[in-house]
């Protein structure tokens, strides 16, 4: 399992907490799952085997990998390489990011990420020149 | 427990009620070994849906542990007996701040670097400089009644509390303390409520007296052949009148460490100085730097540095504060938990001594000894750096610990005077208080929470067991009865 290289990130956080004040997901929830520490103590039990990986999927993915945590870090973890390598092996194991596939068919749909008519931004266009 | 779930949902809303595995396991950790899931966790908004919470859970004898920012060194927030996690964060409106009362009122939520932020706008300070940071809310740092870096000069965090709402299990709100600097109306209930750890009521709102935020400030550091010196210098500092901020003492095992790994080119020492101290105008501040500086050579003090920039003051502050990041460069795989002997008491007249013993009494046992002393009000900060995978250090630990604490009570000292008891500490609470002060205790909660709910497992007032109803972080992990076969 590539995360079990990532296991003395996982076990060195020391659940301080202080990554929590520049996490931009977890400032607007209060969700400790939200925030690098509690994504820790996620990905430490799924490790051991008390989570599966479907459980874990849509936190792992709930992270913009800004690096803002290990940069409030006193111990500097890269926080983000982990949370990258849990998804890597989420997409293995078939548990891809489902709006990351939206996105992909929205634009070879619509040509846009949102799957929105493409017409509009004409429209637009020709509003702005009006 | 579904049946309370969907009762809780009614008062809080589904927004509000958290109970997927997946997050619940997101709440079972703090900086002890311990691992304990709650059964739910439940984000109150306002003190109505807290009273109507304690008041179900209450009638349903439900465990509810209190939760602020989760970062008890001593496992205070860990609901070790299962049941609702009440988790405060969400209340977090800094209700007012007002120059003219001197006090702000907010909400237990609120994040203590985020508070401070608001008051330095506002010219004013809550001056605790709490270690934990943005990781602690107020209503966490009011019911352990912390210290803070800046205890030496403004003492612990309870004698700032004006006012206090507290909501207890059988629904009734307490207001305690007005708007007005002073009250003496029978017995000081908030002093009682701070430092209680949720086992009383939940602190829903505080109203907490502010200091002025001093315009100009330095911090000083210098390093001592032995730590006597050190502490004679810290004690002529407080003699002085000059009213340091802080004054605290590394010990030279820790400086030597952090100095090399962050090439510092710190010099070879007993111990490390560092002070800051804060005036009213520059001249003000530059007479009390003198004085600190004659009295830091006068002791033995050498290299002094003067630090007015960032840059140079976290340099100064790395000894007392990167201890944790420096020991996994020297010794990958090794950190510090939350143990039972983390933040003894000593004389202050006995510090140099405990702070040396401390130290030998950990290397004693094989493992590495990081002692930190916060120099002008004895307490003693030891951290054991361990390697998780090793069994023989969480013995070495454990045999540390004990050995600290008695060791600590022989010279007039005392087991905690920072973290609290904890569920950490619940083996130890009985030899620190004596027999007659915990059937007080007990009695006490008794009458506040006849039914046992309010973060149980905790301050020996219902076990004076650990380890014994928690999962471990690391398998190697020793627990309290297999150290007895």
């Amino acid at each position: 399992m590539s995360l079990e290289k990532y296991r003395h990130i996982i076990m060195e956080c020391v659940s301080c907490g202080l990554c929590q004040s520049n996490c931009p997901i977890y400032r607007q929830t209060n969700l400790e799952s939200h925030s690098a520490k509690g994504k820790m103590t996620i990905l430490f039990a799924l490790l051991e085997g008390w989570l599966n990986w479907d459980e874990v999927a849509e936190r792992m993915y709930e992270c913009t990998t800004c690096k803002n945590c290990q940069a409030t870090c006193l111990s500097g973890l890269d926080i983000p390489a982990v949370v990258e390598a849990a998804r890597a092996e989420l997409v293995k194991r078939g548990l891809g990011n489902k709006i990351s596939a939206q996105l992909v068919e929205n634009m070879q749909k619509t040509h846009n990420p949102f799957g929105e008519d493409p017409k509009a931004r004409n429209r637009l266009k020709e509003l702005a020149e009006a | 427990m579904l049946g309370t779930i969907k009762q809780l949902i009614q008062i809080v809303g589904e927004t509000n009620v958290v109970s997927a595995k997946v997050d619940r396991i997101a709440y079972s950790r703090d900086l002890t070994p311990y691992f304990a899931v709650p059964d739910a966790v439940v984000f109150p908004m306002n003190t109505e849906q807290v009273v109507e919470i304690l008041t179900l859970l209450n009638e349903k004898g439900v465990p509810v542990t209190p939760r602020g920012g989760g970062a008890s060194f001593q496992g205070s927030s860990l609901a070790v007996k299962g049941g609702i996690l009440l988790d405060l964060s969400r209340m977090n409106k800094i209700i007012e701040i007002s120059n003219e009362d001197m006090i702000a009122i907010v909400q237990s939520g609120v994040r203590y670097e985020t508070f401070e932020h608001e008051l330095e706008k506002r010219g004013l300070t809550f001056p605790h400089d709490v270690g934990s940071h943005d990781a602690a809310t107020i209503g966490g740092i009011l019911a352990s009644d912390s210290n803070g870096h800046h205890a030496y000069r403004h003492g612990r965090v309870g004698a700032w509390i004006q006012g206090m709402e507290v909501v207890l299990v059988d629904g009734t709100v307490l207001r305690l303390g007005t708007r007005a600097p002073r009250y003496n109306m029978g017995y000081n209930l908030a002093a009682l409520f701070a430092g209680s750890e949720g086992t009383l009521g939940i602190i829903t709102e505080a109203t907490l007296k502010l200091a002025p935020r001093m315009p100009v400030e330095a911090t000083v550091g210098a390093f001592f052949k032995n730590l006597d010196g050190l502490i004679s210098a810290s004690l002529a500092i407080s003699m002085s009148g000059i009213d340091a901020g802080t004054i605290e003492a590394t010990d030279g095992y820790t400086v030597k460490t952090i100095s090399d790994v962050m090439n510092l080119g710190f010099p070879t020492c007993e111990g490390n100085f560092v002070g800051d101290v804060q005036g009213f105008d520059e001249e003000n501040l530059q007479r009390k730097l003198m004085v600190m500086e004659k009295i830091l050579k006068e002791h033995g003090g050498e290299n002094i540095i003067t630090a007015r920039d960032e840059e140079t003051t976290n340099k100064l502050w790395a000894p007392r504060l990167e201890i944790d990041t420096a020991i996994v460069k020297v010794h990958p795989g090794y950190r510090e938990f939350g143990f039972a002997a983390a933040d003894p008491c000593v004389p202050l007249s006995k510090q140099a001594e405990a702070i040396r013993e401390i130290g030998r009494i950990i290397r004693s046992h094989g493992v590495i000894a990081a002692v930190f002393c916060h120099a002008g009000i004895g307490i003693i900060h030891p951290a054991v750096l361990i390697d998780a995978r090793n069994r023989e250090h969480w013995v070495a630990m454990k045999k540390a610990e004990q050995e600290i604490l008695e060791y600590v009570v022989s010279i007039g000292g005392v087991v905690t005077a920072e973290h609290g008891f904890g569920y950490v500490k619940n083996p130890y609470v009985r030899m620190a208080i004596g027999p007659d002060k915990l059937e007080l205790d007990r009695k006490i909660k008794k009458l506040l929470d006849p039914n046992g709910i309010l973060n149980p497992g905790k301050m020996a007032l219902d076990t004076e067991e650990r380890d014994s109803d928690v999962g471990f972080i690391y398998k190697e992990y020793v627990t309290d009865k297999e150290m007895t076969e």
